[in-house]
């Protein structure tokens, strides 16, 4: 005899469980899709991502509340897991058990060793064909995925198929929430015989505040995007200065205009005092320019000690790759202030030796775009010259360095993507995993069916 | 145990997201850019030989450089030089350029840009400023551009050289050519459209009838009519960097049925011409139906643009008055 309490326990996980349930997520998930979609005609699709997918509440629209994609994933998940838990039911006993507990251990082993050791592998050290690459890691993840089956098959004889691909898929989710929470992504733009050694995030912006008396390094201060769009007074600790962005004078996308005589002005020092900034539709998912957003802000210090004002100044990505930082003096020191896209340093630097766009003979059409550069790592005593070109990254302690664009104006410069996703190949072996799972159940039903007919 | 199974899942689920915190670190210092520039004025034009490299290499080349600027001599109103030992000479510049050298050691090598501008070239001051603002360094007065210039002794030529260092890398073409003085900019916001014809002088060549209430955002109208058929010239201003020298001649070039050039194509089709003042390009789509002659004077605060468009036979016709009233526009009150 069951007690209340436990039924309405058992009731639940059978909703949890339940196809039904699966088909609404599934329905939702879709419509979300549908959504996202459509609102990326006004919106950038970086703000539609972390707007409709990486969420955990959708608000459509602004004002109507539909569950994100974080939330329906997380309830696939969960969906997935306890149907499985209901109905699969390991079929093994004794030392085939124990055979097949050993066996997914390995399968899972070799799963892991082949997502984090590629993960691991520099091409700077080795040169191998770019082809001869993904060939290699397909078979790679299908190896584990072969262990697993066997390791399924062992342990759930006929659902073994069903169970393996389904785990395909529980990797796949999670390699996106792994993707969406970790990864990292910018661009490293380097101009023939320049060397840099930072990346920068062209879908967010940062203040940076640069303390730059010392000879040796700069001390730098970063005030993020989400801070700045927050408003209000933020304390910046250490520094003799505060600051606030008044309300409303934050904005994603902006170009900078003449200030006409008598207009209403915000700033009242630096480069604001001559031009104004004009807010702009953010680019959207659907434009096929490429533009990217140029954020500005107003931003008004205030010295601490005195609670004097030190003047409202125009901040704007635009200004500061035009004209460079602007200067503000605040305790006997000057700082360097510029709304700068996010960047992030790397323990290595890229040397850009040349840039080549070759074109078809006799059009303008692109033939091949690459670059040759020289990767710097005075950690690890590496100068290696290396390569980089279309469909051909370099991959170096962790991040994968894609040939994106160039400097169209001079065709000196180039554009390199630097990935840091140290998860980029778990949906590889998940699309592994599944197609071996589908294979499997289609064989073992198969077996079964020439096993039955043998029979009869 | 099915719940516990659960609790730990969800509570992974929904612990995940990154809170973007006030940080701060030492960094190592931003690459800067260094620009070591001769200006070489002669009886007709102005010549600008230019270093710009990252500020770490120029440094073992200065003498080299300002050696080869001692040893230029004029010959025919030209400026002729005598290559140094290891350099390469390379014609195929951008637009206005006589030439580009290449010299030094290291992979790439160095490249001087020589640059031949007609009359003073945008004057001294406009064009040090115009390579201040380009490397992120403030504007300077005339009293500091005279600080920031040297003579060169050793020459027979009134050569001056400048050598800057800043932040932001000076891009070639269009958006490195002079613009005007921020005080001469039209503020249309304060003007009336007559106030602001009236920042204007040019030649109005007789045949060009102009219509005295042009077109909204249009300065000024012009119509002309030939037995071949007419055109109309417009001159307009607008806010910004009016979307860049290569999207406008496209632009042109489509309105005119052509087709689209690739970047470098468009640099080349333009010709750099003086406009009120500043540098601009001049820039011709001549179509089977349709043809267009236009001045681009491009400034990050707002930029300008003479376009003549109409019948190929008239618009071909009026080529040199239409450059000879570009060249003649001049802005009250500026002085390069």
């Amino acid at each position: 005899m069951t007690k209340p309490g436990e039924d309405v326990v058992d009731r639940i996980v059978a909703f949890l469980g339940s196809l039904r349930l699966t088909v609404v997520l599934l329905g939702l998930s879709i419509t979300l899709v549908f959504l996202g979609t459509i609102a990326q005609v006004n919106a950038g699709i970086w703000t539609v991502m972390d707007q409709y997918f990486r969420c955990w509440i959708a608000w459509i629209g602004g004002w109507f509340p539909f569950p994100g994609g974080r939330l329906l994933g997380a309830a696939l998940l969960v969906n997935l897991l306890i149907s499985h838990a209901m109905r699969i039911k390991v079929v093994a006993r004794g030392p085939r058990l124990a055979l097949g507990v050993a066996t997914l251990a390995l399968g899972l082993a070799l799963t892991w060793f082949v997502i984090s050791h590629v993960f691991d592998l520099d091409s700077t050290t080795r040169t191998i064909n770019p082809s001869q690459r993904v060939t290699i890691q397909l078979i790679q993840g299908g190896g584990a995925a072969a262990v697993l089956f066997v390791a399924c098959w062992l342990l759930f004889q006929r659902k073994a198929g069903i169970v393996l691909l389904h785990a395909g898929v529980v990797i796949l989710m999670l390699s996106e929430l792994f993707t969406s929470v970790l990864a990292e992504e910018g661009t490293m733009t380097i101009f023939e015989g320049q060397k840099v050694n930072f990346v920068e995030d062209s879908r967010t912006s940062e203040l940076a505040i640069i303390d730059a008396s010392d000879r040796a390094a700069d001390d730098v201060l970063i005030v993020p995007e989400s801070k700045l769009k927050e408003g209000g007074l933020i304390r910046l600790d250490g520094l003799p200065f505060d600051l606030e962005v008044p309300s409303g004078k934050f904005f994603k996308n902006a170009f900078l205009a003449p200030l006409r005589a008598g207009e209403p002005n915000p700033a009242t020092q630096g480069t604001g005092l001559q031009v104004k900034v004009e807010s702009r539709p953010e680019a959207a998912g659907v434009d096929s320019s490429g533009r990217v957003d140029l954020p500005a802000a107003y931003v008004t210090f205030t010295d601490r000690s005195s609670n004097s004002s030190l003047g409202t100044w125009l901040t704007s990505v635009h200004l500061s790759r035009e004209r460079g930082a602007q200067t503000i003096r605040a305790g006997g020191k000057e700082y360097q202030v510029s709304l700068r896209f996010k960047r992030t340093y790397k323990p290595y630097s890229i040397y850009l030796y040349s840039f080549k766009f070759e074109r078809y003979a006799g059009t303008s059409t692109p033939k091949d775009y690459s670059s040759n550069v020289r990767v710097e790592d005075p950690e690890r005593g590496i100068v290696q010259d290396v390569r980089i070109w279309m469909n051909n990254p370099l991959r170096y302690r962790g991040d994968t360095l894609y040939q994106s664009s160039f400097d169209a104006e001079t065709e000196k410069g180039t554009v390199l993507q630097v990935v840091d996703n140290a998860g980029w190949m778990a949906p590889y072996v998940a699309c592994m995993i599944v197609a071996v799972g589908l294979i499997g159940q289609f064989q073992l039903h198969l077996l079964e069916f020439l096993r039955k007919r043998r029979t009869s | 145990m099915r719940i516990a199974i659960l609790i730990p899942l969800l509570l992974a689920t929904a612990s995940c997201g990154r809170q973007e915190e006030i940080r701060r670190y030492k960094a190592p210092k931003d690459p800067m850019w260094r620009m070591l520039g001769a200006i070489v004025p002669m009886k007709d034009a102005t010549w600008f030989f230019k270093v710009v490299a990252p500020a770490d290499r120029i440094g073992a080349y200065k003498e080299e450089i300002l050696s080869f600027v001692r040893a230029l001599r004029a010959e025919d109103g030209e400026i002729k030089w005598t290559m140094p030992r290891g350099w390469q000479e390379d014609h195929a510049g951008g637009p206005g350029r006589q030439a580009c050298l290449h010299f030094g050691e290291q992979d790439p090598k160095l490249e001087m840009t020589v640059v031949r501008l007609p009359g003073d070239g945008g004057g001294l001051v406009a064009n040090v400023n115009r390579w201040l603002e380009q490397l992120g360094l403030e504007r300077a007065s005339e009293a500091q551009v005279a600080g920031l210039v040297k003579k060169v002794s050793g020459t027979n030529l009134e050569a001056q050289v400048v050598d800057l260092v800043g932040p932001t890398r000076p891009a070639g073409g269009p958006r490195g050519m002079a613009r005007p003085e921020p005080q001469a900019a039209p503020r249309s916001g304060e003007a009336t459209l007559d106030n602001v014809r009236s920042m204007f002088t040019f030649e109005r060549p007789p045949s060009w009838k102009e219509n005295p209430q042009p077109e909204k955002s249009r300065i000024f109208e012009f119509r002309i009519d030939e037995p071949e058929g007419s055109a109309l010239v417009t001159f307009t201003i607008m806010g910004g960097e009016g979307g860049g020298l290569a999207a406008n001649i496209n632009r042109w070039r489509g309105q005119a049925g052509l087709e689209d050039l690739g970047d470098q194509a468009v640099s080349r089709s333009a010709v750099p011409l003086p406009f009120v003042g500043t540098e601009a390009w001049l820039v011709e789509a001549i179509g089977k139906e349709k043809a267009i002659l236009g001045v681009i004077a491009l400034n990050p605060q707002f930029s300008m643009f003479l376009k003549m468009d109409g019948a190929p036979a008239v618009v071909t016709a009026q080529r040199s008055t239409f450059a000879r009233v570009a060249q003649s526009f001049q802005m009250k009150g500026r002085h390069d």
